[in-house]
């Protein structure tokens, strides 16, 4: 499909609609490029390790893969969490009677 | 100008916030008390200066007792250099804002924080303690909603119990003792612990935390960022004097690390996000205290430091977007960088040093501990901060900058922060970058020297990125498949449940039960009373039992009756 181009605006349609294009993928493009870039980080530690480049002098290999994985547990937990425990927004403001039947925080 | 350091030398700076601050709560012309809130810490910062060397001044001589009010060590010197700091900054901060109650407690409160530390005996150390609970509780009252009321009433009644502790734990201490001595105490005595609660009240030990993300996201946007700074890290510096190399503060740091920051991931209210954050960055200097060697306790100081301002600076820019929007709550914020840029650069920045990238103030500070904890071979201890620094926390303060000011707009129409917002947090920022880069300013102001270490290490730095960028990766990952952040306006019980629910139901439920005693007791007291009125009705009336008339019989055979009880008992009375 071609795309007219707005003569009163006076912008480049291509242009436009390819930054328009990046910017509606930004996060995706982001999260792309964050991985290729622990991928990196982990190939180029071990490439490197056996002269010790690890933030952890004694322990070598996948250790630095934990976190990662403590962040997908931290996630699925605080999932967990709300799911137990979440109450409305005005929970203790009612039960202490700060708010009255029909009215809002 | 050296005169002037002359007559400084040996004053205390906490004269000069507290001064400042009782004269901007009785100025009622707004100019004044912005100037005073320029000039106290000012001249505070020109005391901290003009005292060169460490040694005890300002002795007040109360006869039995003598208060130090001024020991200026090591120790004490760093964190009032940052607090008088933080003061200032606050005071351009909050320029714009016209409120006399909050002018002149922000001071005072600062001030009560710098004498606190200053404090070389506990009963000075108890005199600023209760001064900074009183003093910073209208900061919460100042918001005026009836729900900031409770929760400063439950803020300053927690503050001032831990005041009650101190001040029985320094009175037992000193029977044992005979020393009021601001030094080092151990848990190994009753007093001991009265102390270590004492403190761990304010530093928000696990269970004792609830008050922190319960009263400051109900305080004033300038509250807030006051609040953030001095009472928790005044309990840290206190630990650090008193309880140094306590074995069970490793663990309790260690809980006070990881629990937070679940709850910071499902909070909704993004102030709260960032209580949860400071508890988190409080188990840090905790775990330093508790390891007790110089790398850690110069990792406590440095992270108490850099924590202040960089905390500061998240609180500063909330309290922005809170000026401008009227919320932060989660739900209903998101996309403000189009029209907030500075702020949330400033919130980016801030965001960073929490998270502890390199080339930020958190870095240099974090890795000073973690390089404690690997000298005490304490790798457990290790690890867990490594995750609950970089690996996890750093989820929390991008939730914060991504439900803030990027995710989906919602449509706020508002203008940038106010220009002396802007200052304030750029003062605060610059500072976050500056001690990142020229870590040597930082380390140079630490209790002991360290001029050997470098946190600038090849491994160092590239471990800590991969860290941060495997974090950055998992919280976009989660973001894309919409796992998170939650996007529901609830509240999450936390212990505070036990005081605000369990406690208040209890109390309600006492308050019924006494009120059914005392009906019960009443209603038995009434039927009592009009009974034996009934009765002595009957006996006395012109028409009762003992109106009548007796036969003349009758009444004698009573009287043999009596009087032969009479004969009796004096008959068998001992006294016969």
């Amino acid at each position: 499909m071609t795309v007219q181009r707005d003569i009163k605006s006076g912008v480049n349609p291509p242009t436009g609609s390819l930054a328009e294009r990046i910017r509606s993928h930004a996060g995706l493009l982001a999260t792309i490029g964050l991985g290729v870039l622990v991928v990196l980080g982990f190939g180029l530690e071990t490439v490197l390790s056996k002269n010790g480049l690890s933030k952890y002098p004694d322990v070598y290999g996948a250790y630095e893969v934990l976190p990662l994985v403590a962040g997908v547990l931290a996630i699925a937990l605080a999932r967990l969490l709300a799911g137990l425990l979440h109450r409305p927004a005005d929970f203790y403001e009612r039960a202490a009677g700060d708010l009255e039947e029909g009215e809002d925080a | 100008m050296p005169d002037i350091l002359a007559v400084l030398n040996g004053v205390s700076p906490a004269w000069f916030l507290i001064v400042a601050g009782l004269l901007a709560w009785g100025a009622p012309w707004s100019p004044v008390r912005k100037a005073l809130m320029l000039i106290g810490p000012c001249f505070a910062l020109l005391a901290w200066f003009a005292t060169h060397e460490t040694g005890v001044y300002g002795v007040i001589d109360l006869g039995p007792f003598q208060l130090e009010t001024f020991r200026f060590d090591s120790l004490s010197r760093i964190w009032v250099l940052v607090f008088i700091l933080i003061a200032f900054i606050n005071g351009v901060y909050a320029l714009h804002e016209r409120n006399r109650m909050t002018d002149g407690a922000a001071l005072i409160y600062a001030g009560a924080a710098v004498g606190a530390v200053l404090s070389g005996d506990l009963l000075t150390l108890f005199f600023f303690w209760e001064l900074t609970a009183l003093a910073s509780a209208p900061l919460i009252f100042a918001a005026g909603a009836p729900m900031a009321h409770r929760a400063g009433l439950r803020y300053l009644a927690i503050q001032v119990l831990s005041g009650v502790l101190l001040l029985a734990g320094a009175a037992v201490w000193a029977s044992q003792t005979g020393s009021w001595g601001c030094d080092a105490i151990g848990v190994d005595s009753a007093a001991g612990v009265m102390l270590l609660l004492a403190f761990g009240v304010k530093a928000g030990f696990p269970l004792l935390h609830m008050w922190l993300p319960d009263a400051y996201p109900k305080a004033t946007g300038v509250g807030s960022v006051v609040l953030s700074a001095f009472t928790t890290k005044l309990a840290v510096y206190a630990l650090a004097r008193g309880f140094a190399g306590e074995g069970a503060l490793i663990a309790i740091g260690l809980v006070m690390a990881v629990f937070p920051i679940v709850f910071a991931l499902v909070s909704n209210d993004l102030r709260q996000t960032l209580a949860y954050a400071l508890i988190n960055q409080l188990g840090f200097m905790v775990v330093g205290v508790g390891l007790g060697n110089e790398l850690a306790l110069n990792g406590a100081a440095a992270n108490a430091f850099v924590g202040v301002i960089y905390m500061a600076l998240m609180f500063m820019t909330l309290g922005a977007v809170l000026h401008r929007t009227g919320t932060v709550k989660a739900t209903e914020l998101g996309g403000l960088f189009k029209s907030m840029p500075v702020t949330g650069v400033c919130a980016i920045i801030g965001a960073l040093s929490v998270a502890g990238v390199p080339l930020f103030s958190g870095f240099v500070a974090k890795t000073l501990i973690l390089s404690g904890a690997h000298y005490a071979h304490n790798d457990l201890a290790y690890a867990i901060l490594v995750y609950a620094s970089a690996g996890v926390m750093e989820l929390s303060v991008l939730k914060v900058v991504y439900c803030a000011f990027f995710g989906e707009a919602r449509h706020h129409q508002v203008r940038e922060a106010p220009q002396t917002m802007l200052l304030g947090m750029a003062l605060a920022a610059f500072l976050c970058v500056y001690l990142g880069v020229d870590y040597r300013a930082l380390y140079e102001l630490l209790p002991f020297g360290i001029d050997d270490y470098e946190p600038y290490k090849l491994n160092n730095v590239f471990g800590q990125v991969q860290l941060l960028l495997g974090g950055a990766f998992v919280f976009a990952l989660a973001v894309g498949f919409k796992l998170f952040p939650l996007k529901s306006d609830h509240t999450i019980l936390d212990a505070d449940w036990f005081y605000r629910r369990l406690g208040d139901g209890a109390a309600r439920w006492g308050k019924a039960m006494g009120e059914l005693l005392v009906h019960a007791i009443n209603t038995a007291l009434t039927a009592g009373v009009a009974r034996l009125r009934a009765r002595l009705f009957n006996l006395f009336n012109p028409a009762g039992a003992l109106s009548r008339e007796f036969p003349s019989g009758l009444m004698a055979l009573w009287t043999a009756i009596m009087l032969a009880a009479v004969l009796l008992v004096s008959y068998f009375s001992p006294m016969s």
